[in-house]
């Protein structure tokens, strides 16, 4: 049986403004708190913030890929630490020849969700620890979103035989 | 006098009926993650298919043992066989008696395709769906009765009247 290649890109650009917007949003949206601990809570392209959002992000593709390990061929004897700004992140499943391609789109769009949110978690849990919960929730539900289209399938098809 | 008949199992056709009715058994398992479903649903994929082909060649071996009265052939002078795995259709020939009916050998046919798709789901749902398995082999062996029974079967004799006129 012929597996389907599939390649699924996340863009570092799209993962890192989510996050940014996504902190930004939370802090905008707390009112009543201490300016300076809203400043704190919104990520920005500071080396510090910006390095710790990379590591998160870096920690999430990790879990991902290790998720997704049945369906990832990779030669690879090595692996390092680093994670920039402009390494997009490209994950290249080999799927089963029966598998529904139509999940693909919430394949790659709950990668990201995922991504995203376990980076959003990890920020808040150092700058506003009582707003990570919810979003390693999010994160775990993505996940379930992944898993549940990686492992969808259609019916075979008959084809004729020649005599 | 007798009558050979070639009875051809393709390969491709036991392998959907396989693949079909795992779709289905997948579809209908309560799960608590996709992935025990799809597990049972890839019977037919890279790596799965083996154990199919394993089990389909095993269950042929026994059918063609079944109808030994008419399967039987001589081993031949050094004869050397081994155990690699390998996939084709399976070709059984049949020496019946010329008052063998063709309304049987189709029941037979029918029902040894049967026996090797149901051997090969139970097998595979032994493993990844057990609550299924006992169903599958429930409906293996109703298919082996039946082979194993009308191998026998006759066509009646027509008699003859004594005054042709």
């Amino acid at each position: 049986m012929a597996k389907k290649n599939v390649t699924i890109t996340l863009y570092m650009s799209e993962l890192i403004y989510d996050v940014q917007n996504k902190t930004y949003l939370k802090g905008r949206s707390k009112t009543d708190a201490d300016p300076a601990l809203v400043a704190q809570m919104q990520a920005n392209d500071d080396d510090e913030n910006i390095n710790q959002v990379l590591r998160s992000i870096g920690e999430a593709f990790g879990t991902l890929k290790n998720k997704l390990s049945e369906h990832i061929e990779e030669s690879g004897t090595t692996g390092n630490n680093v994670m920039q700004a402009n390494q997009n992140i490209t994950v290249a499943l080999k799927m089963p020849s029966n598998f529904n391609q139509a999940a693909i789109d919430v394949i790659s769009s709950g990668m990201h969700r995922y991504i995203v949110n376990a980076a959003t978690a990890d920020w808040f849990n150092l700058t506003s620890p009582n707003d990570a919960k919810p979003h390693v929730d999010l994160a775990n539900a993505s996940m379930s979103d992944v898993l549940d289209g990686i492992n969808k399938r259609v019916r075979p098809t008959r084809t004729e035989v020649t005599p | 006098m007798n009558k050979t008949v070639t009875l051809t199992f393709k390969r491709d056709e036991l392998l959907y009926d396989i693949k079909n009715m795992g779709f289905v058994e997948g579809d209908t398992k309560k799960v608590e993650s996709e992935h025990e479903r799809h597990q049972v649903m890839d019977v037919g994929e890279d790596g799965n298919v083996d154990r199919v082909t394993r089990v389909l060649d095993l269950t042929f071996s026994e059918c063609v043992e079944l109808c030994y009265p008419y399967s039987k052939k001589a081993v031949a002078e050094d004869m050397a066989k081994d155990d690699t795995l390998t996939e084709g259709d399976y070709v059984m020939v049949l020496t019946l008696p010329d008052t063998f009916s063709e309304t049987t050998v189709d029941l037979i046919k029918n029902s040894i395709h049967e026996l090797m798709v149901c051997r090969a789901l139970a097998d595979w749902m032994s493993i990844t769906k057990k609550e299924a398995a006992a169903d599958w082999e429930k409906k293996a062996e109703a298919a082996r009765t039946t082979v194993w029974s009308k191998i026998n079967g006759r066509v009646g004799r027509v008699r003859r009247k004594l005054n042709p006129f």
